[in-house]
């Protein structure tokens, strides 16, 4: 087994916030210019150990449907195989993690939950409870473990 | 597809599967669960941490006298990789704020808040970053976010799932500040899967008595590490990495304060001396050593650097006498052997069966259990399968998940286990898969604060190097919120600190002080740590390598 310094592939990682991103088609314009050069030559997709369809997740970029690049690239383990034969110079997997960024930060649907479970933590309403819990003598602690109820799958 | 001599028990597996899907659909368990005496019964007959020599004193150092795994006793009466003499610590080739050892999701964690807080930071990686045991967990990452759920809850199940053995204040702060981190995450762009209305999709896991598991498809360890990592990446001003340089030893100071690290170049063999204000030990876990000869989940680095590096410096160990195995690691083909079959392939509905098609065992016993009374229906009863490697295994009837869940369930779900098998043409929604237990976890490590501090002034350890989370067994989940959590206090604490920290001279003597206490110790052995990277040269190949020279694994 031989170790060699592969580095990562080297690509066109552009530096950006995603603070201060838009996700909308515009910030692919800005950032990763180069996605709009795609031919449509398959060749992405072909090469793919994923067996992902790339240059339809490429093509939806074009579109603006960031929720489609999101859903279709998602499996992406970032080998750089399709970057290393693309003829536009893009780098596909790149393109992709941003998508998948902007979606997940602002597109997907807000969990009402964890906003409530927050604030409720900011009002320390269970800091006596663990408080509790955690000076508890094995015993007594065990006896609770035992009688917990467990939700159904 | 599998091969011809498979075949006979695969037609069996298929004749008992509509008996046992008739079952799983009519609501009643599928399988008896134990009982707490048959529990302790087969795990002290099958699991490997009760074989007699499964742990071995360690005769040096903070923990000297403690039975701990054995091969990690091996690891920390080693030699080390570098003579101090050699080395001319005035000359310093990185001056930092935060030196952090170890590039996987902790490791990156920690460099993100470290620069919030005002720090320069450098990670040191062995591999490249990312390239971590992070990338690869699938099932998910626990967090109380639902109304029926609560922080004391998730308490409860982390402390009971670790025998109890847990550190409060650890416990706490990894219960607490679960809610915070999925919040974190997904403003830094992690997609978790969703309901239509925007609540997460969540799971329950074995030892859990409220669905918390948070997850994304069955690749959340990757969408996590992937966007962890492109953040470092868009702060190359503050964060620098150095790749393939683990780090060998500690530096410290005149003082007893840690001081930096010495690195290693993998590629030129030149060794790096980095002086830092705080030093960070998010190594991971200690899969590679292999330990009862077991194959591993666990990434090819995964070699328990952080551990030897740590306890040289005068650092202790806690509950380092515990391993995890997960049940379910592939068995076959043996290109993937050892690699994890998540446990939500369980939750959804698959079976373990032996040889003849019977179920065994209740499906989601606890981990330690489950993977006991797989040993033991390949050992004891001899109803396991071989093959043609000699390995042993046990099915588990993945079709069922189709039959119960509804067609293009697995593809959807478990799309990452799919394409693993699919890669050798088994077709899982089809046919079954062959697992057994596999090395997987590290349950103990490093002794921590809930400030990340060891005893050590300047030394932090964050994630799976780290002990006393979870006690003596983690949960499923809770390692993905380990190192989220610590890593981030690990960050923050450790910026701070840099700002007050001010260092005397530097010094190797501590390295000085652990040979002599070996020697004293009555020591005699030419291994050398850490040992960096795993070696399986065969011994046929080692034989004809008449001029090869190898410092311990490394050729």
């Amino acid at each position: 087994m031989y170790l060699a310094q592969i580095p990562f592939f080297p690509a066109n990682k552009v530096i950006y916030d995603v603070d201060k991103l838009e996700p909308s088609i515009s910030t692919f314009q800005e950032v990763y210019p180069e996605t709009f050069r795609c031919v449509s030559c398959n060749t992405c997709t072909k090469a793919c150990p994923q067996d992902l369809e790339v240059m339809d997740y490429m093509q939806a970029i074009i579109r603006g449907d960031i929720a489609q690049v999101a859903d279709l690239s998602f499996d992406c383990i970032m080998c750089g195989l399709c970057a290393a034969r693309c003829p536009a110079e893009i780098v596909q997997y790149d393109v992709g993690l941003l998508a998948r960024r902007l979606y997940g930060k602002y597109l997907a649907k807000k969990s009402e939950y964890l906003e409530r479970r927050l604030k409720e933590m900011k009002e320390n309403e269970y800091d006596k409870e663990i408080e509790e819990l955690m000076h508890m003598d094995r015993e007594p602690l065990k006896e609770k473990y035992y009688a917990r109820d467990i939700e159904k799958i | 597809m599998y091969p011809e001599y498979m075949k006979e028990s695969l037609k069996l597996v298929e004749k008992t599967r509509p008996a046992r899907l008739k079952k799983a659909l009519s609501g009643e368990k599928v399988f008896t669960p134990m009982t707490d005496a048959e529990r302790k019964e087969v795990l002290t007959k099958f699991h490997p941490d009760y074989k007699p020599d499964a742990r071995r004193k360690v005769r040096v150092g903070s923990n000297k006298g403690e039975s701990i795994t054995s091969e990690v006793t091996n690891l920390l009466e080693s030699h080390s990789r570098i003579n101090p003499d050699d080395f001319d610590l005035s000359r310093i080739d990185y001056d930092t704020d935060v030196l952090v050892i170890g590039g996987g999701g902790g490791g990156a964690g920690t460099a993100l808040l470290a620069i919030e807080n005002g720090a320069k930071v450098i990670i040191a990686t062995k591999l490249r970053i990312g390239d971590a045991n992070s990338m690869m967990s699938q099932g998910g990452i626990q967090a109380s976010v639902n109304p029926n759920d609560s922080p004391t809850i998730h308490y409860l199940d982390v402390i009971g799932g670790g025998h109890f053995d847990n550190k409060p204040d650890l416990v706490r702060a990894l219960v607490m500040d679960a809610p915070l981190v999925i919040k974190w995450l997904e403003e830094l762009g992690v997609m978790f899967d969703k309901n239509p209305d925007g609540t997460m999709v969540t799971k329950l896991g074995g030892g859990c008595s409220r669905k918390r598991m948070h997850s994304a498809r069955d690749y959340t360890g990757a969408a996590i590490m992937r966007v962890l990592r492109d953040e470092v990446k868009n702060h190359p001003d503050d964060i620098q990495v150095i790749e393939f340089s683990p780090a060998v030893e500690l530096l410290m100071d005149e003082g007893g304060q840690a001081a930096g690290a010495i690195l290693y170049n993998l590629e030129t063999e030149e060794y790096i001396i980095v002086r830092a204000k705080s030093t960070i030990i998010a190594t991971g876990g200690f899969g590679r050593l292999h330990i009862k000869g077991f194959a591993t989940t666990n990434h090819y680095g995964a070699t328990a650097d952080g551990l030897v590096l740590g306890y040289k410096a005068g650092a202790n160990l806690l509950y380092m006498d515990s391993v995890q195995y997960h049940p379910t690691g592939a068995a076959y083909p043996e290109q993937i052997l050892g690699f994890l079959i998540t446990e939500k392939v369980r939750t959804m509905g698959a079976q373990p069966v032996n040889r003849f098609g019977e179920l065994f065992v209740f499906p989601l016993e606890p981990r330690d259990v489950e993977a006991s009374s797989f040993i033991r229906e390949c050992t004891e009863r001899e109803k396991g399968i071989t093959t043609h490697m000699g390995r042993v295994g046990v099915w588990l009837d993945s079709p069922l998940i189709e039959l119960i869940n509804g067609e293009g369930t697995i593809q959807k779900q478990l799309p990452a286990m799919y394409r693993q098998f699919n890669r050798f043409d088994i077709d899982i929604t089809k046919e079954p898969m062959l697992a057994f237990p596999t090395l997987h976890y590290q349950n103990g490590g490093l002794e921590i604060n809930d400030r990340c501090e060891t005893k050590i002034p300047n030394l932090y350890v964050a994630g799976e190097a780290s002990g006393g989370v979870h006690g003596r067994n983690r949960l499923m989940g809770n390692s993905v919120l380990d190192y989220n959590v610590f890593g981030r206090r690990a960050g923050v604490n450790a910026a701070l600190n840099a700002k007050k920290v001010k260092l005397g001279k530097l010094t190797l003597d501590h390295v000085k002080r652990y040979e002599k206490e070996l020697w004293e110790a009555g020591i005699r052995t030419d291994r050398i740590a850490p040992i960096l990277l795993p070696d399986y040269t065969p011994p046929k190949v080692r034989a004809r390598q008449l001029t090869a020279h190898y410092e311990g694994t490394l050729r």
